[in-house]
């Protein structure tokens, strides 16, 4: 727990932030959600299908600085590529690197 | 017995000069310290400061500031400002006093080191006053912002930010550290006497003034404008050596030394001084938006003073152009949905009025930076305040070591960089050009997110994190400055 300097705590309910899951080889990713206005860090599995890559990029920005598209996908592909990768893919498969930046859009 | 008038002594004394014998030339004005290789000897002598002053008339001049600024702030102290300011001003001073007193202490050296690594008599003579000039604004700034920490601990930052790794002072430190205290001392001041100076700290005296003037402040203004005052003059320090290397044949070197200190002091005063001028001083008392000042100060200006020696504008003019447009909407978005992280409690400054008055300044922002707002309003209006606050951190530029911010839909890019099997993150490809000017400079530093990643943050949580940064430690982060009552206009639409 964080306290203040009176021993207060203050953090309360805003600890959301946990990168270390049971078992997780962390893998970073830098992502850029379309319509959001930031990179953001995106900690995955290295196990981690596109689709579950695509479902934890969601929490860091769809309803928080992006709109919801409520019956559309989100696809993923490297920044530049002009195809997304398959939403079946395995990280360790995509050959992306640590921190490279993937970029995000509703289809 | 009577004094000679400063003009019948004045040139005598300040182009005493000494030749070596003990020691050889370049033992006592090494490369590495002094600079200005490949400038001949002979020309150290023309360096003449366009700003002459003699210590009695400096002392005396520096007397009468520091009355005028003392007597206001104790003439005012009993108007009570400070209980009757708006919240998003107060923000406005904790933001500055955290990240500017102790800076001006870096000043001070970087000042010192041309006392002692100046070739040029007058230059370490102007150097001598700079140094003085450095340490009045960073006494007087600890001073006036002591008075408000038995008010709101978050005051206590003017002393200790530079001391801890918050990620606003990482970036301030780091463009500092570049630029002020790792060069010689001629690339320091035409970085920071010319370039920095002179373009950019009249956006945050000036200009500032003015806010604090329609705020009510009138303490905070006499106190910035005392210090403007010292800045103009020792501003002009670098504006000689600029001269000498155009003469000695190397433009290339002082247009490049200039670009980079240009773009590193944009994308810092993005957040320093862009955020309250566009979004914290209250809509009422808001002179001009940001990018009105700037392009005064430095697009007009500062581009008139490049032409003037015979440079060119910097290469990333039209980017910087572009630029005052987007940055510092994008950092607004970042620093307040991360506010926990912050000395500081921001505030939104998006109201509908305000609003209105960012789409005058901004054409297009409502539809870019306000899609981003809706949904931040929209969650608040709903009492959702967690969906507020990201739960990651943002990816962090390993130059300026700002968030990578960008305009939504419109323009966000990672310029990133493969080097020595490390994958460097840059906020522009401005950004990126600086590191390749020279790699070995910046590639060792760890920006917050490797720090993150490297595991050097532990716990590696959000709470690790803010501690790691000092908050919780020096005092509470911030909040929201105005408790979202600016929301309460958007709460009533919707039940409307």
């Amino acid at each position: 727990m964080l306290t203040n300097i009176n021993g207060q705590k203050i953090i309360d309910k805003k600890l959301r932030l946990n990168y270390r899951r049971k078992n997780m080889a962390l893998f970073p990713l830098s992502m850029k959600f379309s319509g959001d206005f930031v990179l953001k860090l995106l900690p995955i599995d290295t196990e981690d299908t596109m689709a579950e890559v695509a479902a934890a990029a969601a929490l860091n920005a769809v309803g928080m600085h992006v709109a919801a598209q409520p019956g559309k996908t989100i696809r993923i592909k490297r920044q530049g590529d002009d195809a997304p990768f398959d939403l079946k893919m395995k990280v360790k498969d995509s050959g992306l690197l640590p921190t490279e930046t993937i970029e995000l859009y509703f289809e | 017995m009577a004094l000679l008038n400063r003009s019948d002594w004045y040139d005598i004394a300040r182009d005493t000069e000494w030749t070596p014998s003990y020691i050889s030339k370049e033992e006592l004005f090494p490369s590495g310290h002094s600079g200005g290789d490949g400038i001949p000897d002979e020309m150290w002598c023309t360096y003449d400061e366009p700003y002459k002053i003699t210590y009695s008339e400096y002392v005396r001049t520096q007397r009468e500031k520091d009355a005028g600024a003392y007597s206001v702030k104790a003439a005012l102290e009993r108007t009570d400002m400070y209980n009757r300011a708006d919240p998003g001003w107060i923000s406005v001073l904790k933001e500055h006093y955290g990240a500017v007193p102790v800076v001006e202490y870096a000043a001070g050296l970087q000042e010192s080191r041309y006392v002692r690594w100046g070739q040029a008599p007058g230059m370490r003579n102007m150097g001598t006053f700079g140094m003085l000039d450095e340490i009045r604004h960073a006494q007087a700034q600890l001073y006036f912002a002591h008075e408000y920490v038995n008010k709101d601990r978050q005051f206590d930052w003017a002393h200790q930010a530079m001391k801890t790794n918050n990620w606003g002072v990482l970036a301030a430190r780091h463009f500092f550290d570049d630029m002020l205290m790792s060069r010689d001392a001629i690339s320091t001041s035409i970085m920071a006497n010319f370039a920095f100076e002179t373009a950019f700290t009249n956006l945050q005296f000036i200009g500032l003034t003015a806010d604090a003037v329609n705020a009510g402040d009138h303490t905070f203004a006499k106190l910035i404008q005392s210090i403007q005052s010292d800045e103009a003059r020792h501003a002009q320090l670098g504006t000689p050596l600029v001269t000498m290397l155009l003469e000695s044949g190397q433009k290339a070197k002082a247009q490049r030394l200039i670009d980079i200190a240009l773009w590193r002091s944009w994308r810092l005063f993005g957040v320093l001084t862009g955020l309250p001028m566009d979004y914290y001083v209250p809509l009422e008392n808001r002179e001009r938006s940001f990018k009105e000042f700037m392009e005064e100060w430095v697009i007009d200006q500062f581009a008139r003073s490049l032409d003037d020696l015979g440079l060119e504008k910097p290469w990333y003019w039209d980017i910087l152009l572009r630029d005052l447009s987007e940055h510092h909407h994008g950092q607004q978005l970042g620093t307040w949905s991360w506010r926990p992280t912050l000395w500081w409690s921001p505030a939104a400054g998006v109201s509908p009025d305000e609003r209105d008055w960012l789409e005058e300044k901004y054409p297009g922002w409502n539809d870019t930076f306000g899609r981003c707002w809706d949904v931040l309003t929209e969650n608040l209006v709903n009492d959702n305040e967690d969906k507020t606050i990201p739960g990651t951190l943002p990816i962090i530029c390993n130059v300026s070591n700002l968030p990578i911010v960008g305009t939504p839909n419109t323009h966000l890019h990672d310029y990133s960089l493969e080097f020595n099997g490390r994958l460097y993150h840059f906020g522009s490809e401005v950004d990126r050009w600086i590191f390749q000017q020279d790699p070995d400079r910046y590639s060792a530093h760890k920006n917050l997110i490797d720090r993150f990643l490297s595991g050097e943050i532990e716990p590696m949580d959000l709470g690790g994190v803010l501690a790691y940064m000092g908050i919780g430690v020096l005092s509470d982060g911030g909040g929201d400055a105005h408790k979202y009552q600016w929301a309460e206009n958007y709460r009533q639409k919707a039940a409307a």
